[in-house]
């Protein structure tokens, strides 16, 4: 027994070593994804005096940033254009993907794979690159300063993502499945959503969601399409805020901003944590 | 009522013909068995019926009806597929209402129907589960179940019973034979199994390459098999073929003689108009006699089976056909026989076939024993 000791020491010596570096690595990636959040968290609830002094844990909380956030006219407007956007956008997305899916994942026609390869060219032009000619066809519209321009251009970016991923997603499930509604005398509509809806609800959150954050994060359609302060979405209204002289930054304001917007996203990401892990694995939906 | 005609039925993919004109007739309440090896086309041809695939030439009729251009619901069909094909989303309840609901039955009746239906299968107990709840046997009853549910006149199965283990298998087996007869459905069964062939058909059909072969009680078959396709395809271990010349033919008898196979007059009224034909002979209707002639079989391999043995012989001349088919006898298992050993062949005449060159049975007469 004691002769086997030793190795089983070195061993054992050389597990935990593993294991604290496995943690030493987990630890520096927390504090790297979440540190700048962190920090916009707490200097949030300080107030503007205290704003420049450096210190890594939470010395005050003071609610007047919050306070001058909101009593800015426009900042409530600005949170409800960005959730009306961006709630509009995965609608959208969610119920053309699904039906763009069917039909590109279990009806075969001719050209089908030209359909996919042109649906995910488009995804690839860079936004500045039809930034102008989407200007003119928003203005043509006449959807100019409206939510809607943001809905049609979010659209744009989000629907070729939604579309692959879903029709991917479409195709794993079994032929017979679909069969087996056609023998049970189901119609297409009735098979798309009383069989095959049900079974894609992971891929509709993950994409859903995928597609609200881009939605609600999105700087630079905001920017160019929306002209005035009611119609304005969070990004763009949070680089608006401006202090009390051109020559001073509101850090304070900017910071609870910032927490504001970015809140709606961790909790929506919370709930739907565990439909997204199975989105990833799924495919064992076999009968 | 619900018997299944079909006309020159043809099926095309792209250019290729799967089904080469099927004309076949299923009667009201008859069990037919569709065999043959993978490609044959025998669930394609399943498909055609239920309606999942079009006609592309030929007609479909059931129950007296051209079906050919009404979609499956309306067809009256009802069908288990391999998988099951359970919606995994749905309870074992919802799984057998999904297509009653979709007809417009009203809720009470609806319900009514699937007890009664989860009755037969006793199914009872797992009304409230999901499908990834129930063992194989019990997803196939959930399947079989939503296929009656809505007491369609045909059922159609394709290899329902091939995903299952083999005790499972037989018991299954037992209980489809039982629904036939409590239902009294036509049923249209898919299987690449002899034995659920066999056992489950009132009817066979054997298909080979998009064509059938031959359709006809399971006895018919194995007994008077048409060609050496269904001779070879029926039976197991399959058939053993020898090739024969004809020495004299008259109204009596065709008489013969091969290789290891000393001449001998079989009760066949013609030879087909060729010298060469093929006898075949049964592996269980083969006598093996230890034996001191040179013209003899050796016994080149012996398989043991617990209550039998199967005998894996080697022609006269050392030499084999191509494709490694020995000549195979089955023998109770207490035989004495060893590698090596020198045998001689016999068969009673009644269980001998003569195929012609192209592989079609002569018709034989009338049978006579004779021993040789």
């Amino acid at each position: 027994m004691n002769r086997e000791r030793t190795p089983d020491k070195a061993a054992a010596f050389k597990r935990v070593l593993l294991r604290a570096g496995f943690w030493v690595l987990v630890i520096a990636l927390t504090f790297y994804a979440i540190f700048p959040f962190y920090y916009a968290l707490i200097s949030s609830f300080k107030p503007s005096s205290a704003l420049f002094e450096v210190s890594a844990l939470p010395t005050a909380l003071d609610f007047s940033n919050y306070r001058t956030l909101f009593a800015q006219p426009t900042f409530s407007r600005s949170i409800f254009n960005s959730a009306l956007v961006a709630v509009l956008v995965v609608l959208l997305a969610l119920l053309l993907g699904l039906a763009a899916a069917y039909a590109l994942g279990r009806v075969r026609f001719r050209g089908r794979g030209m359909v996919m390869v042109v649906v995910l060219g488009v995804s690839m032009f860079p936004q500045i690159a039809v930034l102008s000619g989407l200007f003119e066809v928003i203005r043509w519209l006449g959807i100019y300063n409206t939510p809607w321009s943001l809905v049609l251009s979010y659209s744009i970016f989000t629907l070729p993502f939604t579309v692959w991923v879903m029709t991917t997603f479409i195709r794993q499930l079994p032929n017979e499945l679909e069969e087996a509604a056609i023998m049970d005398g189901a119609t297409p509509w009735v098979t798309l959503t009383r069989v095959f809806l049900p079974l894609m609800v992971p891929a509709m959150v993950t994409t859903g969601l995928l597609a609200f954050i881009a939605a609600w994060n999105e700087f630079l359609f905001a920017l160019t399409f929306v002209l005035t302060n009611e119609q304005r979405t969070v990004p763009v209204a949070i680089a608006m805020i401006s202090g009390n002289s051109q020559f001073e930054l509101p850090w304070g304001v900017l910071m609870a901003a910032s927490v504001v917007v970015t809140v709606p996203l961790v909790v929506l990401v919370m709930i739907f944590q565990r439909r997204i892990v199975s989105g990833l694995t799924a495919g064992a939906v076999k009968g | 009522m619900a018997d299944v005609r079909l006309q020159q039925v043809k099926k095309e993919f792209g250019g290729n013909l799967i089904i080469k004109g099927v004309d076949l007739e299923i009667k009201n309440g008859e069990f037919a068995v569709l065999v043959g090896p993978s490609g044959c086309g025998k669930s394609t041809l399943l498909r055609l019926i239920a309606g999942l695939e079009s006609i592309s030439d030929g007609e479909l009729h059931i129950g007296g009806q051209l079906v050919n251009d009404l979609p499956p619901r309306e067809r009256g069909v009802g069908m288990v597929f391999q998988s099951y094909a359970l919606y995994p989303h749905m309870t074992v309840f919802d799984n057998i209402a999904f297509g009653l609901k979709l007809a417009g039955q009203d809720k009470e009746a609806v319900r009514q129907r699937v007890m009664e239906t989860a009755k037969i299968l006793q199914l009872d107990e797992l009304m409230g589960r999901k499908p990834k709840q129930l063992s194989g046997g019990q997803r196939q009853r959930v399947a079989i179940g939503r296929a009656i549910a809505r007491e369609s006149d045909i059922l159609l199965m394709d290899e329902p019973l091939s995903n299952l283990d083999a005790a499972l298998r037989v018991r299954m087996r037992v209980e489809i034979a039982r629904l036939h007869k409590l239902l009294g459905s036509t049923m249209i069964y898919v299987t690449h199994d002899q034995t659920e062939a066999m056992t489950l058909a009132d009817k066979i059909v054997v298909l080979n390459a998009g064509h059938i072969e031959q359709a006809g009680s399971p006895r018919e078959l194995f007994e008077r098999p048409a060609n050496t396709f269904v001779a070879g395809f029926i039976g197991s271990p399959k058939m053993n073929f020898f090739d024969v010349e004809v020495s004299t033919s008259d109204e009596q008898g065709v008489q013969i003689q091969g290789k290891g196979i000393s001449a001998i007059r079989l009760p066949f009224a013609s030879t087909g108009g060729t010298s060469r034909l093929t006898l075949g002979i049964r592996p269980e209707h083969m006598q093996l006699t230890p034996s001191n002639d040179q013209h003899s079989f050796t016994v080149s391999n012996i398989e043991y089976l617990g209550n039998e043995i199967y005998v894996y012989l080697l022609p006269p001349d050392g030499t084999s056909n191509l494709d490694m088919n020995f000549p195979v006898c089955r023998a109770p298992a207490g035989n004495e026989l060893a590698i090596g050993d020198k045998v001689a062949v016999s068969f009673s005449v009644e269980h001998a076939h003569l195929f012609d060159g192209d592989g079609q049975a002569l018709p034989r007469p009338g049978v006579t024993a004779i021993e040789c």
